[in-house]
């Protein structure tokens, strides 16, 4: 049921169905939420808007917030200052590992073994390590963006202030030691989950779309975006606004995958050396790039959180605190697209602002909308596989493929879902649960 | 450590943040060692009406409710869960006060408009379909309110009296450093076209601030970032109307013209932009205002 708190958007998935015993028709969809968002947020003010959209998905607030940011500054035709674009890239790296953190080890319930489900852990990593980790992910999310789980610092043009001296110091020492934390947790999965994802077949072909740098490895912000199809020949390479047309009318034969398994196929390689060293780990076991098997994902994201801690310490060795030129002058207000990289795939905001700098239209393309036809088609695959019967195997796989993509509308773990099985009228014919 | 409660936590819908803001709480493992969980649901979907009704009634110590409510099955589960739970915790500003979800109450919007009645109603603070015992604001609540309120319900001997805000009684004002000026509002200034200035208090740079009449306890994070307190844990105690409150702060900065006309008080306060979004933008649910009884569109 979709509740009328259309800020909150998360769908709240609680069925899948299956129709003439196999055929899959349709896991989430919320159009009438999406109209109404932009009827919610038309009459705000242009400054508002990031600290209404961060409330969307508190999972991953600080995308939506740096989203929201972006497309203000397309809106206003503003450049910030390099000092600002900085502090904003940190912020966008602390939120990339506070999200894959949770994830992992909080919200996944693929596998078995450990807190993760796919991490091993031992006295080493402890559940008391990983809470920790994340609480101190939280407090460089509060240093950065003004506030821990919803950033107050991003504004149209820049940021509102700069960061403190000694604040700064604390989020370097912190850095450091998220990184260890994210090389355990790589270790320990590579222990535990990694033979996991080895066994899981499920492969879909599909086209990549992800966020690279200058040099085309994948960018856990800002960037180009980029779209491979499935045997990764690319199809194009632009700006959010050139790049949004197409997605928009997807009229190709395979579904358009986000997230961490279409960064690692639609970019040369990661960003960071130690991430790039142990990419090489998984195309050893499971090919070279592009890789199609869903459960792959999950591996894709244990390196993106050591990639997202090398990222978050070197932006913050290149921060200058008391750096005072953090916002550059607005243009007229005008309509803007702006994406970022966001944890769970490519995020795109579009606003169109009247003269005053007042909402007027909204629009969010989020990873969970672009990610639908490839989980559907993912689902579909795995319900021709299992055959007629419906089993507690196959309701655990269902779970799984879908916890794969890192779903907004799945935030906890294990999540409940109904699987209803309907005839050829559509009257329910088999229901199953699972709790 | 006094008996192990039995504890439940229920977002019936939300962003998540409220139920992240206790996984981050520091004393979490202190609280669940000395805890029973007799559901720890982030999202309706989590638990049915079935599963809920098996449990027995007042089975429940203490029930933290996250999320706004708002047609007959939200409010249905919350009188359900009411019955089962000895104290009620109305956890963050959408069970508080119903939060930013409220705001869809009283903008205009046919899209809303429909959805609220496929729904079966508007948004509601919990309070106004159960009886709640305790509130923690916050949008999500900050971490040292979360830590007030685990230590006093959880973790103390003596419970805390019906009725507490595990926030201070004092404005968000209380706890921010910025230099106060007493500057008449001469004008209503965004912080969109240029940044204020991190040290003077905003209101008197003419930036709408909502500290003054919101209660604290969050450190004035907001204020520390160089953004304005939106209001998010609620009106200062004794403040019926939060948005009422502010309008009325502000009008009570603007100088008096000096006729009877009133001229450049309403040209201050006619200026405000966006003026629901900006004075109710947490409290709208439960505001004087209740909803919007015809479009406009």
């Amino acid at each position: 049921m979709m509740a009328s708190n259309v800020i909150c958007l998360l769908p709240h998935l609680d069925r899948v169905e299956l129709v003439n015993g196999g055929e899959l028709v349709a896991s989430v969809s919320v159009p009438q939420a999406r109209e109404a968002f932009s009827s919610y947020m038309r009459g705000r003010l242009a400054e508002d808007v990031p600290l209404y959209v961060q409330r969307i998905d508190a999972h991953c607030a600080v995308s939506q917030h740096l989203a929201a940011v972006r497309a203000l500054d397309a809106c206003y035709n503003a450049s910030p200052p390099k000092g600002a674009i900085a502090i904003r890239r940190a912020l966008a790296y602390a939120g990339v590992y506070y999200h894959h953190l949770e994830q992992l080890f909080f919200s996944r319930s693929s596998g078995d073994g450990g807190i993760a489900g796919l991490v091993r852990t031992d006295d080493e990593l402890a559940a008391h390590d990983v809470l920790q980790a994340l609480r101190r992910a939280r407090d460089v999310v509060e240093i950065l963006g003004g506030r821990g789980l919803t950033p107050e610092r991003g504004i149209p043009g820049g940021v509102t202030v700069g960061i403190a001296d000694e604040q700064l110091s604390r989020a370097r020492d912190i850095a450091s030691d998220l990184l260890g934390v994210a090389l355990r947790s790589e270790e320990g999965f590579r222990a535990g989950g990694a033979r996991w994802v080895e066994e899981q077949e499920l492969s879909v072909p599909a086209y990549s779309l992800a966020t690279v740098n200058d040099d085309g490895e994948a960018s856990l912000c800002d960037g180009m975006l980029r779209i491979v199809d499935p045997k990764g020949s690319e199809v194009i390479t632009g700006d959010a606004s050139q790049v949004l047309p197409m997605m928009m009318e997807w009229k190709e034969d395979a579904p358009l995958r986000v997230g961490p398994l279409a960064r690692l196929n639609a970019a040369s390689g990661a960003s960071t050396e130690q991430a790039r060293e142990l990419q090489k780990h998984l195309f050893d076991a499971l090919g070279t790039s592009p890789i199609h098997r869903v459960a792959a994902g999950n591996w894709a994201m244990v390196i993106e959180l050591v990639e997202a801690a090398e990222l978050l310490s070197s932006a913050l060795a290149g921060l200058a605190a008391g750096d005072s030129e953090l916002h550059a002058s607005l243009d007229e207000p005008g309509e803007g697209v702006g994406a970022i990289e966001g944890a769970r795939g490519t995020l795109i905001h579009r606003y169109l602002l009247d003269a005053e700098g007042i909402v007027q239209e909204a629009q969010i393309v989020s990873p969970d909308s672009l990610m639908e036809a490839d989980v559907n088609a993912a689902l579909s695959s795995l319900i021709a596989e299992s055959g007629p019967e419906v089993t507690d195997d196959t309701i655990e796989r269902i779970v799984n493929t879908i916890g794969s993509y890192q779903p907004a509308y799945v935030p906890s773990a294990p999540f409940s879902l109904r699987i209803v099985r309907r005839d050829a009228d559509g009257r329910v014919s088999q229901e199953w649960r699972r709790t | 450590m006094p008996n192990k409660k039995r504890l439940a936590f229920y977002a019936g819908s939300g962003c998540g943040g409220c139920s992240q803001s206790l996984m981050l709480s520091p004393s979490l493992a202190t609280m669940l060692d000395g805890a029973d969980i007799a559901f720890w649901a982030t999202r309706s979907g989590d638990l049915t009406e079935d599963e809920i009704s098996q449990l027995d009634d007042k089975g429940i110590d203490v029930l933290m409710f996250a999320g706004p409510v708002d047609g007959e099955a939200s409010i249905a589960t919350a009188k359900l869960l009411r019955r089962k739970a000895k104290r009620v915790v109305a956890y963050g500003a959408c069970a508080h006060l119903g939060g930013l979800c409220g705001l869809t109450n009283v903008i205009p919007g046919a899209k809303l408009r429909e959805l609220a009645e496929r729904n079966g109603g508007f948004i509601k603070p919990l309070s106004a379909v159960i009886e709640v015992d305790y509130v923690l604001p916050g949008c999500p609540p900050p971490q040292g309110m979360v830590e007030r309120m685990v230590k006093e319900l959880f973790l103390a001997d003596d419970v805390p009296d019906v009725g507490t805000v595990f926030a201070s009684s004092k404005g968000v004002c209380a706890q921010c450093d910025r230099k106060h000026l007493n500057n008449p509002l001469e004008e209503i200034r965004r912080f969109h076209a240029a940044p204020p200035d991190p040290d003077i208090c905003l209101l008197d740079q003419g930036y709408i601030c909502l500290g003054p009449v919101t209660r604290g306890g969050c450190g004035a994070v907001c204020l520390e970032a160089n953004r304005p307190c939106t209001g998010c844990a609620g009106p200062t105690a004794g403040v019926l109307d939060q948005g009422g409150a502010i309008l009325q702060s502000l009008a009570s900065l603007v100088p008096l013209s000096g006729d009877i006309s009133g001229e450049k008080e309403h040209r201050v306060l006619d200026s405000i932009q966006d003026i629901v979004g900006t004075a109710y933008k947490y409290s709208a649910a439960a505001s004087l205002l209740k909803r919007r009884v015809n479009d406009g569109e």
